[in-house]
């Protein structure tokens, strides 16, 4: 027993000294007021469907299950605790993790819709960080684009037989990059340069955030391949049972 | 989540993070969404900001708290779900392999 409660206690503290140490996350999300009327309501009328279709299917697969119920509880804390942590970059600038890859894998795309909208909807409302007028631009690229593009890398990586922690690093650490492309794209359509071209501008808000975010990208997948590692080990039942939903 | 592999690439995410850090230890830190907005003016020097967040936390502190707060909620739960699953194992004596984590002990019956 005496065992036990150290490695509580042990556990506690590495969790507090991370919270310590993450400072705030300034970063990532658009901020309020920072895009134009017309795309934030174009923004919000691309991410709805996505947002009802993800509540619809929440509700399926948590209707009768408690044990998925605390997974799906597990994912939403994940994203919650890694969109928390700014992680620096070498070139002084810093940015954060979504850690909606994790969920993305094991749930589907439209459940993270869901869970990302939420805690966009948290920093937005609380944090000022991401803002209520670029909310829907902001679910779009963190809650749609992010889950969809780490699923379907790590479908596809399954179905070539990649072994297991490689297709779930390469879909954490692609859909985490894809968020940003999209956000840099967003930024570039509502911002042409000059002449309405958008290509300039692209690449000038990708340069923001590429630098800064390419080695959060391999951060984010290392941890999720930890998570993932944990998941199979502690709860292969509730994977199978999803597995056999899908099917 | 307790295995040797498992922490050592936890080591190797917190290394991630850290390095960084530790090199521009003295700097500001600017966040990628205060360079997007340079950018935007930039390119529009025109830009106005048309809508202002209702509420912002009024100092550094605050708002460092409020992120605390999102990050204690995150891992509070996940240390919920850690030691739920571990104390549903010691209830039926398994233990995945190759776990650091104490063995439950047999019943003495």
């Amino acid at each position: 027993m005496k065992r036990i409660f150290k490695l509580k206690y042990i556990t506690l503290f590495v969790v507090a000294a991370l919270i310590l140490i993450s400072r705030p996350a300034y970063a990532m999300h658009i901020m309020e007021g920072f895009l134009p009327f017309n795309w934030c309501a174009f923004w919000y009328i691309c991410s709805l469907p996505f947002l009802i279709y993800g509540v619809v299917v929440v509700k399926r697969v948590t209707r009768d299950d408690t044990k998925l119920k605390l997974l799906l509880g597990l994912c939403g804390a994940f994203v919650f605790v890694m969109s928390a942590m700014k992680v620096p970059s070498v070139m002084g600038s810093c940015s954060h993790p979504t850690g909606v890859g994790l969920g993305a894998i094991v749930f589907g795309p439209a459940v993270m819709s869901v869970l990302g909208g939420i805690v966009l909807l948290f920093q937005a409302l609380l944090l000022a960080h991401g803002g209520i007028s670029t909310y829907g631009a902001n679910v779009f690229s963190m809650a749609v684009v992010g889950p969809l593009v780490s699923y379907i890398i790590y479908i596809l990586l399954k179905r070539a037989k990649a072994p297991v922690w490689l297709s779930v690093f390469l879909a954490a650490s692609l859909g985490d990059l894809a968020t940003y492309v999209v956000t840099a794209f967003q930024l570039a359509l509502a911002f042409p340069s000059a002449g309405g071209v958008v290509t300039v501008s692209f690449v000038k808000f990708l340069a923001v955030f590429a630098v800064t975010q390419i080695p959060i990208a391999v951060g984010e997948g290392v941890i999720t391949v930890v998570v993932y590692n944990y998941l199979t080990a502690n709860s292969a039942e509730e994977l199978k049972s999803l597995a056999s939903r899908e099917a | 989540m307790f295995t040797r592999k498992n922490i050592s690439l936890a080591v190797l995410f917190v290394l991630i993070a850290l390095t960084p850090a530790l090199i521009n230890m003295t700097s500001d830190l600017m966040g990628t969404d205060d360079k997007a907005e340079a950018v935007i003016k930039e390119i529009d020097t025109g830009y106005v900001r048309w809508f202002e967040p209702f509420w912002s936390p009024p100092n550094k502190r605050t708002e460092t708290l409020l992120f605390v707060f999102q990050a204690a909620i995150g891992a509070g739960f996940i240390f919920f779900y850690i030691m739920r699953k571990y104390s549903i194992m010691r209830k039926h004596s398994i233990m995945p392999k190759h776990s650091i984590m104490p063995r439950p002990k047999k019943s003495r019956q």
